[in-house]
């Protein structure tokens, strides 16, 4: 996932946009170390030392990682899914960014499996 | 065998649970063999709960052994590999199962039994030892309260239709006021799991795959059942006003038991405000510095809330 991440952050540079994440590791200098070493530029929060288990998820309802939700400038739940395929979120970012008068190109590299990326 | 948890979180990661080698269905559906011989030269005095602990501590022993060999196999020379990995092969969880179905047939009722049932629920995904075992809950453990003790792990995965059957009877009939709490939690997790898995099925790039994970009357039942109606709030509210003490199964390795009432809670405010379409809820806390910040702050940009973990 991080790759189509950082793909979105670089893209969208400039534009009324941005990736809040919410970690779900226990141990969070490990984590800290992974975000420094891969360049995650992104802010997230921690669901705490229980991991998975956490506040935050378990608020929020999440049944399996990663679980992305978009929230549009006012607020809204816009967008919701489980797992991290590119197009559908692609697509919705786009749609949200036309609405507020921005046109964006999202599409991925021909040939490229989104559902790949995850492995690193 | 993976850790219990493991297992946990294959089934949520329901999009990605294709690469999850360990628990898809059909790479744990083996033939069953024939037991090996039981444990014959036990003394005499052995307990039916020693004999089943026993089985299991069998299997756990077996597991170990073959993840060890698999390790220090996958360290040492690569050429040697193929023959030697053929030899050594994974402990299929089925063939204990008998094991120990067949001591608690010589023991009806026991209630040394039921971590056994948990055991088989926990480790067999489907197949005759898995559906003689909810049998068997039905017919030896109805009545009782320690049934409770299992109904969570009936719907950790896609429950089947014996499954939501015996969870559906149990929330209207049961004399303990505990079960009919488990049960009713039981019966909105099934409800929810298999109503997620229809989507999926819709879906038309994930039906093939979603196929793959359960029977034809399994999908059936699945099928039917979306279509029934189910009033989700409603029974939560229920959950939370009437049943919300109660601890939603037993503890188990990695997995921490949760409380029926908060459980509930969280869930009703999901229905209520994490729709498409309702306003975000509030998100404050810590980053990963320790700094606190909060989701409004990004209030005038598109956000995209990202639940992530690197593992």
């Amino acid at each position: 996932m991080y790759p189509h991440e950082q793909l979105l952050v670089k893209k969208l540079a400039g534009k009324p946009f941005a990736i809040v994440g919410v970690n779900s590791d226990s141990d969070r200098e490990e984590i800290r170390k992974t975000v420094r070493q891969k360049n995650l530029t992104w802010r997230s929060f921690w669901n705490g030392p229980d991991g998975k288990f956490g506040p935050i998820s378990r608020r929020w309802d999440i049944e399996g990682w990663p679980t992305i939700y978009l929230i549009d400038a006012k607020g809204i739940i816009r967008h919701k899914q489980m797992g991290g395929e590119t197009e559908p979120l692609d697509r919705e970012i786009t749609r949200l960014m036309k609405e507020m008068g921005h046109t964006v190109d999202l599409s991925s590299d021909p040939g490229q499996d989104p559902t790949h990326d995850s492995s690193q | 065998m993976p850790p219990f948890h493991v297992h946990l979180v294959c089934f949520l990661f329901v999009v990605t649970a294709i690469s999850c080698n360990d628990s898809s269905p059909q790479q744990r559906r083996t033939e069953i063999d024939r037991p090996p011989a039981g444990p014959s030269n036990e003394p005499p005095s052995t307990t039916t709960g020693q004999k089943l602990a026993s089985v299991i501590e069998t299997y756990q022993e077996q597991t170990r052994r073959f993840r060890q060999n698999q390790h220090s196999e996958s360290a040492s020379d690569d050429k040697n590999r193929g023959n030697e990995a053929e030899t050594a092969t994974l402990p299929q969880p089925e063939i204990y199962a008998q094991q120990l179905i067949d001591i608690m047939n010589r023991n009806p009722k026991g209630p040394e039994n039921i971590d056994a049932v948990h055991w088989i629920l926990t480790e067999v995904n489907s197949g005759p030892t898995r559906d003689a075992t909810i049998q068997l809950l039905q017919t030896d453990y109805f009545e009782t309260e320690q049934i409770a003790n299992v109904l969570p792990v009936l719907v950790d995965g896609y429950p089947d239709k014996n499954s939501m059957q015996l969870i559906e009877k149990l929330a209207t009939n049961s004399r303990h006021h505990r079960v009919r709490a488990v049960a009713t939690m039981a019966r909105v997790k099934g409800q929810q799991a298999l109503t997620r898995f229809v989507g999926f099925l819709e879906n038309p790039k994930w039906t093939e795959r979603m196929k793959t994970f359960v029977d034809k009357p399994t999908l059936e039942y699945y099928q039917a059942a979306v279509k029934q109606e189910f009033d989700m709030e409603s029974t939560l509210q229920e959950l939370i006003d009437s049943y919300g003490q109660h601890d939603f199964g037993i503890k188990t390795n990695g997995r921490p038991v949760e409380q029926i009432g908060p459980m509930a809670t969280d869930m009703l405010f999901s229905l209520q405000h994490l729709q498409i379409g309702k306003s975000a809820p509030k998100l404050e806390g810590q980053d990963l510095d320790g700094l606190t910040f909060s989701l409004a702050e990004y209030r005038g940009k598109i956000v995209m809330l990202d639940f992530w973990g690197d593992w």
